[in-house]
């Protein structure tokens, strides 16, 4: 079985050949020095590259994993660990992330790194450019790595190949799969090894709640801030990111909710004409074409339409809210008197709650009293798509790592 | 440690995508297109690495001006010649 | 104005500004119109356009997305008025566009296909070949946008022949005799552009047969013949060439308005007929574009009373060439199809088609 190398090399390779190199590699303790160095380097790298500095995206990713961050992330897996209690890397980790967010896999993978794992990624076929660049960057990271490193890790590429799947599958001691319910379902039919264990990324949705008063009370500069955070959560993947806000909650009286809006919204559309955002014309149509088939399917009180960069459906109500959602700049808008109006609309397939305006304690009561429907996160508008090792309601070091019990 | 402000000039050229010859001592977040949310990122990441520091998240959200920044940069240590 | 009174315009004789006017009052009547008897356009009309206020341009008349008629059903006309319920092509698995036809509207269409149709055919229907197999027409109560097509087009001729077999194979025999019999006269060919290509031009290209009396008339678009890098000119040019046949006039068309097609002139340029005409939009911004500038294909007409579309935003691109050309003879619109948007899939977490089945 062939597949195609990109990281350490490029070419074709062997699959096989790639999994006895990967799988005999030596597994480092998590957060070793050659690690975090590695992550380092590859930080300051994709910070410094000219190409890969035209995409935000990877500017946050680059963000996220340099040195201040790493330091950060090693105390707090230390405090995972006491001296009855070490955790150990699962071993081989089998990622399949998701095709379209290009960022994704790294995120996937050196997480995986960090936790001393041994890394096998499956990134499609069809690539964009931000994925070659982070190849580029990640071969040449590599290639000053230490040996370990670079006998454990390698990114390839396939198409469709079953057997690929199910011989990485077989051969996994954990497989992380992203890109929502389909992939996740297809790789059901490809059984793991009886000790394997699965962490799986389905389907989300994510939205945001913003008290009306607090936004009505900024003046432009800061309007225009919390625009431009609101535009990063939302826009860098067409809104279809599963952290990307797709619903906006107003929280307030009814006219304070309208004004709000009214304010809002033509600040965000300001930020995505200046970011020089781009819609493509077949999304537009699409998006138009659903919001059409949402005037008649949806209980839709109200449109505002922004041109090209915007257009908001506002809501009568949230009960059974359907979540299918077009991307590319639509929102939904509902005016609420409370936050915990929306307990109701809740359920396990909403993510992430972007916020403006709330006091923390009301947010932590809000999380208390949604326990038992959904949400995973709760983070401020501007925020949406920052990675954590907590994410889909895990704890991504638990997950991969192994809990070892030390008496002495 | 101390370091030369020409060096902490460079990192904000560098950061920010701006010139060489931009008023930097009167800079701030947002006080010019160029400063936005990412380049923001960007500029953090060349101070550390100018620097060799580790800016924690508060000190990231509070770099708001180039006068803050030489203040930040004073709490980890390093001081800035002319 | 009535029907009838806009069916006497002469049909490529009203100047663009008169047109505008005219088209803008029937436009206004007919919004009017579909928002009192289309209850869900009215819903659509209160969110896109809100406030009752009439256009003042043909441009500001508001419109419907093309996909709109593939996921609902929209109807002017109760359920038990509908004649005949055409569907678009679409492959399988696809959402067709379903199009809801009173007696009315069924009648404004065939009127205003004949007279559109008149002005390359002459008065006289004339002998008809169909490049096309009679099974297309099987099941009347349910045609396809092909047979629909054809079912319209065969009003315009007599003696028809059904120029393929079930498997789109050549009747060589059949066609020799028709010809044998009507090819010294005019006569009308009718069929849809590819099959016209594969089905007719391909496999008599050597055989010398004599069609220079022959008027074609084709439609369905270049997108299969762009593969082979065949468009309007290299198509004409071939016909011509292998059976003399110099007579060709493409049309662009589409389910969702019958009726108010375009015609190819003398030209090679598509014009709207008086009682419909084209807007182009830029691709992104959706402003009105001007001649020369390539963007998307609104379509306007005022042939729609039974379902609301008679203001179509399309998924086709394409441009204006000229205005009231002096060139031509045609008033008017002269206007191009360049093709279709380009698909674009949008990125995000979940990606359904990522990966293929398991197997």
């Amino acid at each position: 079985m062939k597949v195609e190398s990109l990281v350490p090399r490029s070419g074709e390779a062997d699959l096989s050949a790639v999994l006895k190199q990967v799988g005999r590699a030596s597994s480092p303790p998590p957060f070793s020095e050659a690690a975090v160095d590695f992550c380092a380097a590859f930080a300051t790298r994709l910070g410094r590259d000219p190409q890969a500095r035209r995409y935000p995206e990877l500017t946050a990713l680059a963000f996220w994993i340099r040195r201040a961050e790493l330091e950060r992330l090693r105390r707090e897996f230390a405090a995972l660990e006491n001296d009855s209690l070490l955790r150990a890397p699962r071993g081989l980790v089998f990622h399949v992330p998701p095709g379209n967010v290009d960022t994704m896999f790294v995120y996937s993978w050196l997480l995986g790194l960090l936790c001393g794992n041994r890394n096998i990624i499956r990134l499609s076929r069809n690539r964009d450019e931000p994925v070659e660049i982070l190849c580029r960057i990640a071969g040449e990271a590599l290639a000053e790595a230490d040996p370990l490193l670079q006998a454990g890790n390698a990114v390839v590429s396939y198409a469709h190949e079953a057997e690929i799947n199910a011989a990485l599958s077989a051969a996994c001691d954990t497989r992380v799969v992203w890109g929502g319910d389909s992939t996740v379902a297809l790789f059901r039919h490809f059984p793991l090894a009886p000790h394997g264990t699965e962490i799986v990324f389905p389907d989300r949705f994510s939205f945001a709640a913003l008290r009306a008063e607090a936004v009505l009370a900024l003046d432009e500069a800061a309007l225009a801030q919390l625009a431009e955070q609101f535009y990063n959560d939302a826009y860098w993947f067409h809104q279809l990111g599963c952290s990307s806000p797709r619903l906006a909650v107003w929280v307030g009286t009814a006219d304070a909710c309208r004004a709000a809006g009214d304010r809002f919204f033509p600040a965000v559309a300001e930020t995505v004409r200046r970011k020089h955002y781009e819609l493509p014309a077949a999304a537009r149509m699409r998006r138009f074409t659903f919001e059409c088939e949402s005037i008649l399917d949806r209980p839709v009180a109200g449109r505002r339409d922004l041109g090209r960069e915007l257009a908001c459906l506002r809501l009568e109500t949230l009960e059974d809210f359907s979540r299918e959602h077009c991307g590319g700049g639509l929102f939904w808008e509902y005016f609420a008197e409370h936050l915990g109006e929306i307990e109701t609309m809740l359920d396990r397939r909403d993510q992430t709650l972007t916020h403006f305006g709330f006091p923390a304690d009301e947010l932590r009561a809000a999380a208390r009293a949604w326990n038992g429907r959904g949400l995973d996160r709760i983070v401020p508008v501007g925020r949406a798509l920052q990675f954590d090792r907590y994410w889909d309601g895990m704890d991504l070091f638990a997950a991969l790592t192994r809990c070892v019990a030390v008496q002495s | 440690m101390s370091a030369s402000v020409s060096t902490l000039k460079k990192a904000f050229q560098d950061g920010l995508a701006i010139p060489a010859d931009t008023d930097f001592e009167n800079l701030t977040y947002r006080g010019i297109p160029q400063w936005d949310s990412i380049a923001h990122l960007q500029l953090v990441m060349e101070i550390e690495n100018n620097f060799d520091v580790m800016l924690p998240t508060e000190d990231v959200i509070d770099l708001s001006s180039f006068q803050k920044a030489r203040e930040i940069l004073a709490k980890h240590g390093v001081t800035l010649e002319a | 104005m009535t029907f009838e009174q806009l069916l006497e315009l002469p049909v490529y004789g009203v100047p663009q500004a008169d047109k505008d006017r005219i088209l803008t009052a029937e436009l206004n009547e007919l919004t009017a119109h579909h928002r009192a008897h289309c209850e869900p356009y009215a819903r659509l009309l209160a969110q896109l356009a809100p406030g009752d206020a009439d256009a003042n341009a043909p441009w500001e008349t508001p419109y419907l997305p093309v996909g709109l008629f593939k996921s609902h059903a929209l109807a002017s006309v109760p359920p038990e008025d509908v004649q005949l319920v055409m569907t678009s092509s679409g492959t399988t698995g696809q959402q067709v566009s379903r199009i809801f036809l009173d007696k009315e509207t069924a009648r404004r269409q065939t009127l205003a296909l004949s007279r559109i149709m008149q002005q390359v055919l002459g008065p006289d229907r004339l002998p008809m070949l169909v490049i096309d197999a009679r099974e297309t027409l099987a099941d009347r109560r349910n045609l396809s946008a092909r047979g629909v097509g054809v079912l319209g087009m065969m009003n315009f001729g007599r003696q028809h022949l059904f120029a393929l077999d079930a498997q789109m194979a050549l009747k060589l025999d059949e066609l020799k005799a028709f010809l044998a019999q009507h090819g010294d006269k005019p006569f009308l060919l009718f069929g849809f552009t590819f099959m016209v290509w594969k089905y007719l031009y391909e496999p008599i290209r050597e055989m010398g047969l004599d069609l220079s009396q022959g008027v074609l008339i084709h439609s369905g678009g270049w997108k299969k013949l762009q593969e082979q890098a065949v468009g309007n000119a290299e198509f004409k040019a071939a016909l011509r060439q292998a059976c003399g046949l110099r007579r060709v006039h493409n049309f662009y068309g589409m389910v969702e308005q019958v009726g108010s097609v375009f015609l190819e002139g003398d030209d090679g340029h598509l014009h709207p007929p008086s009682f419909s005409d084209v807007i182009i939009r830029h691709p992104e911004t959706w402003e009105v574009l001007g001649p020369g500038e390539k963007g998307l294909i609104q379509v306007v007409s005022a042939l729609p009373r039974s379902y609301p579309g008679h203001s179509i935003l399309t998924e086709d691109l394409g441009v204006v060439h000229a205005v009231d050309s002096p060139e031509v003879e045609r008033m008017g619109k002269a206007f191009e199809v360049i093709g279709r948007l380009p698909r674009a899939e949008l990125r995000g977490c979940s990606d359904t088609h990522a990966f293929g089945s398991a197997r």
